[in-house]
């Protein structure tokens, strides 16, 4: 079987400009927000993300600006973290970083 | 036994049960969660659908935080039914109830998930939205909303942009921290149906941003001891007590 291992560095070299990712985990649970960490450290942007129920590891990417654009059912952090705070700080307002593109 | 609102919610989401009905919550739904649980507890044979892809799974296991996405709605589970079938399942009109909630709704029962204040684009206040909401509503038999709070924020004169709404020809239940409001097959409004033993019309009546022009309502039975036994048993870390807070 082909091994798809690697470091997390090496995982984050793969993500380009411009990139759809689709995170994993919903809300606060089963979520790579490790993953998502290591991105902000890299200069990537215009990212898109997608998921039934995007959660931390997707919030942290509109936190900081990096994402643009979320296809999604549900985007939140569930009753025990509330509406997802980096999700609300890129899309609110009158000029928005980010827009939300929901599905359901 | 004392009770206060949370297990009134709960009892009422418990008695809207019945044997024979597939029923869905899905996730941020810690209290019919914990209803759904006391009234497998009571007895009932339902189907309960959620999230995790676990059907029926042992309600036993507590939950130890607010979230319907840990393992104990998972662990003992029948079978493994997923996200994708339960919205196929529900598609194909075989869904009896499904457990949904808001951050506002109007009288004709839409629903804001998306934003509150200004426009999709340029909202003021970016909602979760509407987790499937726009999908199961149209095609459930019993669409039912809790929202633990009862005020004029919440139910509101008119929705500005409705992520959802009922079908006029499906039955649409709104259970609330003070009553019920029903809104029959057929019917376009939501009416109270019933209010909670700690309350009045009158109450209700201050505390919603529409007109209601109903005079004589029904007040729910209590909860009886039993039903209170089981949602200790089942919520032995008070996780339903969390959206009341």
């Amino acid at each position: 079987m082909y091994d798809k291992t690697m470091s997390l560095s090496q995982a984050a070299d793969l993500i380009k400009d411009g990139m759809l990712l689709a995170i994993g985990g919903n809300g606060m649970h089963r979520t790579p927000s490790i993953f998502s960490l290591a991105l902000t450290k890299k200069p990537v942007k215009e990212l898109k993300v997608c998921g039934a129920a995007p959660g931390l590891a997707s919030d942290i990417l509109f936190a900081s600006f990096q994402a643009d654009t979320a296809y999604f059912g549900f985007f939140g952090l569930e009753n025990e973290a509330g509406l997802a705070p980096g999700m609300r700080k890129s899309m609110e307002g009158d000029n928005p970083k980010a827009k939300a593109i929901e599905g359901s | 036994m004392e009770y206060g609102k949370p297990e009134m919610m709960a009892v009422a989401i418990m008695r809207a049960i019945s044997d024979g009905d597939i029923v869905f919550h899905g996730l941020a739904s810690s209290t019919p969660m914990v209803a759904m649980k006391a009234a497998k507890a009571m007895g009932k044979t339902f189907t309960y659908l959620t999230l995790s892809d676990g059907v029926d799974h042992d309600y036993l296991k507590p939950p130890t935080v607010a979230s319907t996405l840990t393992a104990n709605t998972y662990e003992g589970s029948v079978a493994t039914f997923g996200l994708d079938e339960i919205f196929d399942l529900y598609s194909s009109g075989k869904g009896d109830i499904a457990f949904l909630s808001c951050l506002q709704m109007d009288k004709s029962g839409r629903i804001a998930m998306s934003y509150l204040g200004g426009t999709y684009d340029n909202p003021k206040l970016r909602g979760p939205g509407g987790a499937g909401s726009a999908t199961l509503t149209p095609v459930t038999k019993k669409t039912i909303i809790w929202k633990p709070q009862h005020d004029k924020r919440t139910f509101v004169e008119h929705v500005e942009f409705a992520t959802t709404s009922p079908d006029v020809n499906k039955e649409f239940t709104v259970i609330t921290t003070l009553c019920i409001f029903k809104k029959p097959a057929g019917e376009k409004y939501l009416k109270v149906h019933t209010i909670f033993p700690y309350t009045t019309l009158e109450e209700v009546k201050e505390n919603t941003g529409w007109q209601i022009d109903e005079t004589n309502v029904p007040v729910m039975d209590p909860p009886t001891e039993e039903e209170l036994r089981a949602l200790k048993l089942v919520d032995p870390n008070n996780i339903l007590g969390f959206e009341f807070k």
